[in-house]
């Protein structure tokens, strides 16, 4: 049942009534079940997998709550007792108990997920790299299916027992409760990755009908389905032409195509979470911020925190941080910093925990080369920036550049787009060797004047297509730089219209989405690009 | 304290620390910032700074970088 299907429309509209009708204390109930509804609808065996993370998490979560209340109580109970080092000694085996729990269960939910994404791509390299040693040994290879949100709900999941093992938040008691922060339908597709603090009051709390909440949700979710329907699945169609027949296209038409990926990528991904914050919002339910009009960017680790900014921050916290600041890279600070001079003393670190948070980013998104290929190419650009910074800004201060003139802005942001277009070429590429022949039919020199002409009739859209396109475009650009200059919420505005100028607005949101969404007979419905990590 | 002022100035000489109490808040500090921070207080101090105290009540000011290493000292 993806979101931009007629059966999530009434699927929708039913929780939607039933959340406000049934008595407050069934509420979450309500969510639970319908949340289930909702995942074993795709698929009833795959529901093992969820189950399987949701019950380990629960019985593991509570047990380390369970010795961490103990070692609490005794060392309360025995303070007269305890000296400094049988206090730090109980405290240490406190912790390990602790630590053994927690990495048992990371190890299997992770297990699962990297079995299931990775067995048939290490099976098929293990395989070609005995052929070259002349062997012939063959890993068979299996079919696997991923379950749907796995990535998501993992990831999210695992997060809550870390933060129950950091202390930052107290063990859920009821499993149900555990069932439905793990599964919450809305965000069970592409995310939001929510944190357990922030999500769980929300959803385990009574609420009440409010009509400002509502329509603004519903607003968002509108949104949502025009940048989906109409924008994004319109762009895919060029986007998919030139990159599964990018031989056949000119340098030009690999370069629209790459620009039709980047709109259609942005406007999927943040069309199906404002479609997931919207259902929420009308439920009183506030996700997470995921974009926050990342084009605009101005430099590359901006970027990372305006696009996909939950899966980002979950890297941070629980990837980079603990990498970075680990004993090991600590100690390799100290090495770099006694042979390499003191900057790089102080930077080592850092670089350490940037390569392992953007190999592994690279290979949350999937068991390919280039996905691979696409994590090396940000953590270079990342560490290339903070390594080359001195240098940018002695030749900025040489140049007399005044860095916050609108003009020097555009540029910057310009930049940043084309870098991650760069990005783009790599991750959607079907194979990495595809990219690297799609980048040379790009900046072939030499052959300059077969390669750059514009043909845009045969890649899958007509003229009344381009022409929608070129103004829906517009109307992104000009909305999200609204939003971006003036840091307006284009729905509180149309909350405060008159109600008749309100609905007549909403009702040309619909139609617009009527008229022009991609949809219908002889039209494939195109699934969340997302959904498939 | 100087030293946690010293540290900081090395990386932002243009802030005056000794007043400035958002420093997370405000995105003075970023993740990079933070990481060699820490692996400057871990030398200076001897201590182990663990990812759970990475929290902005921790990073925002100096006073408060400088209480928390005094915590993990005892």
């Amino acid at each position: 049942m993806i979101f931009n299907s007629a059966s999530f429309l009434l699927f929708f509209a039913v929780v939607l009534l039933l959340y406000y009708l049934v008595p407050k204390k069934l509420q979450w109930g309500l969510l639970l079940a319908a949340s289930y509804f909702f995942y074993l609808y795709a698929s009833v065996k795959f529901a093992v997998f969820i189950l399987f993370t949701t019950t380990t998490a629960y019985f593991a979560a509570n047990a380390i709550g369970k010795i961490q209340q103990e070692m609490k109580k005794t060392l309360r109970e025995r303070k007269e007792e305890f000296t400094r080092e049988t206090k730090k000694k109980y405290k240490e085996s406190c912790k390990k108990r602790q630590k053994r729990i927690l990495t048992g269960t990371l190890v299997s939910n992770f297990g699962i997920l990297v079995f299931l994404k990775f067995y048939n791509f290490a099976a098929i390299n293990l395989t070609a790299v005995f052929a070259l040693t002349g062997s012939e040994i063959s890993i068979p290879t299996m079919r696997l299916i991923l379950p749907l949100g796995i990535s998501f709900y993992t990831f999210q999941t695992m997060g809550y027992l870390i933060d129950v093992y950091w202390e930052k938040v107290q063990p859920e008691k009821s499993y149900l409760k555990t069932a439905l922060f793990v599964s919450y339908f809305p965000q069970i597709i592409e995310g939001p990755i929510s944190r357990f603090g922030e999500l769980a009051p929300q959803l385990f709390e009574k609420k009440s009908f409010d009509y400002h909440r509502f329509s603004t949700g519903i607003q968002l979710m509108i949104w949502g389905f025009f940048k989906k329907m109409v924008i994004a699945d319109r762009f895919s169609v060029i986007a998919n032409t030139v990159f599964d027949n990018f031989v056949d296209c000119t340098g030009f038409q690999v370069a629209l195509g790459i620009f039709f990926y980047a709109i259609q990528d942005y406007t999927d991904f943040s069309g199906c979470i404002d479609i997931a914050r919207g259902a929420s919002e009308a439920m009183g339910i506030t996700l997470a911020e995921n974009f926050d009009h990342p084009y605009f960017s101005r430099t590359i680790p901006e970027y990372w925190r305006r696009w996909h900014a939950t899966l980002g921050s979950w890297f941070k916290d629980y990837v980079f941080y603990p990498i970075s600041i680990s004993q090991c890279s600590i100690k390799l600070g100290k090495f770099s910093k006694k042979h390499f001079g003191k900057q790089m003393g102080k930077n080592v670190p850092a670089f350490f925990g940037l390569a392992v948070t953007w190999l592994t980013t690279g290979l949350w998104h999937g068991s390919d080369w280039n996905y691979i290929g696409w994590g090396v190419y940000y953590g270079l650009l990342i560490i290339l920036g903070i390594l080359f910074e001195p240098l940018f800004q002695k030749l900025n201060r040489l140049l007399k550049l005044k860095t916050d003139h609108a003009a020097w802005i555009v540029v910057q942001v310009l930049r940043t787009f084309l870098l991650t277009c760069v990005g783009r070429l790599i991750f959607r590429a079907n194979h990495l060797s595809d990219a690297a022949v799609m980048m040379k039919k790009m900046t072939d020199l030499v052959h300059l004047k077969d390669y750059y002409y514009p043909d845009l009739w045969n890649l899958g859209l007509d003229h009344a297509d381009y022409m929608v396109a070129f103004l829906v475009l517009a109307a992104l650009f000009i909305i999200s730089f609204i939003q971006e200059k003036y840091h307006l919420v284009i729905r509180e505005k149309l909350y405060q219209l008159p109600m008749l100028l309100r609905w007549l607005v909403l009702f040309v949101g619909v139609q617009m989405i009527l008229i022009f969404g991609m949809y219908g007979e002889g039209f494939s419905q195109a699934a969340f690009v997302y959904m498939q990590f | 304290m100087e030293r946690v002022i010293e540290i900081l100035e090395d990386l932002h000489p243009e802030v005056d620390f000794e007043t400035c109490t958002t420093l997370i808040d405000d995105e003075i500090l970023d993740s990079f910032d933070i990481v060699t921070v820490i692996s400057e207080l871990s030398d200076e101090f001897d201590i182990t700074i663990p990812p759970q105290e990475i929290i902005p009540e921790n990073f925002n000011s100096a006073k408060a970088l400088y209480a928390m290493v005094k915590r993990l000292e005892d």
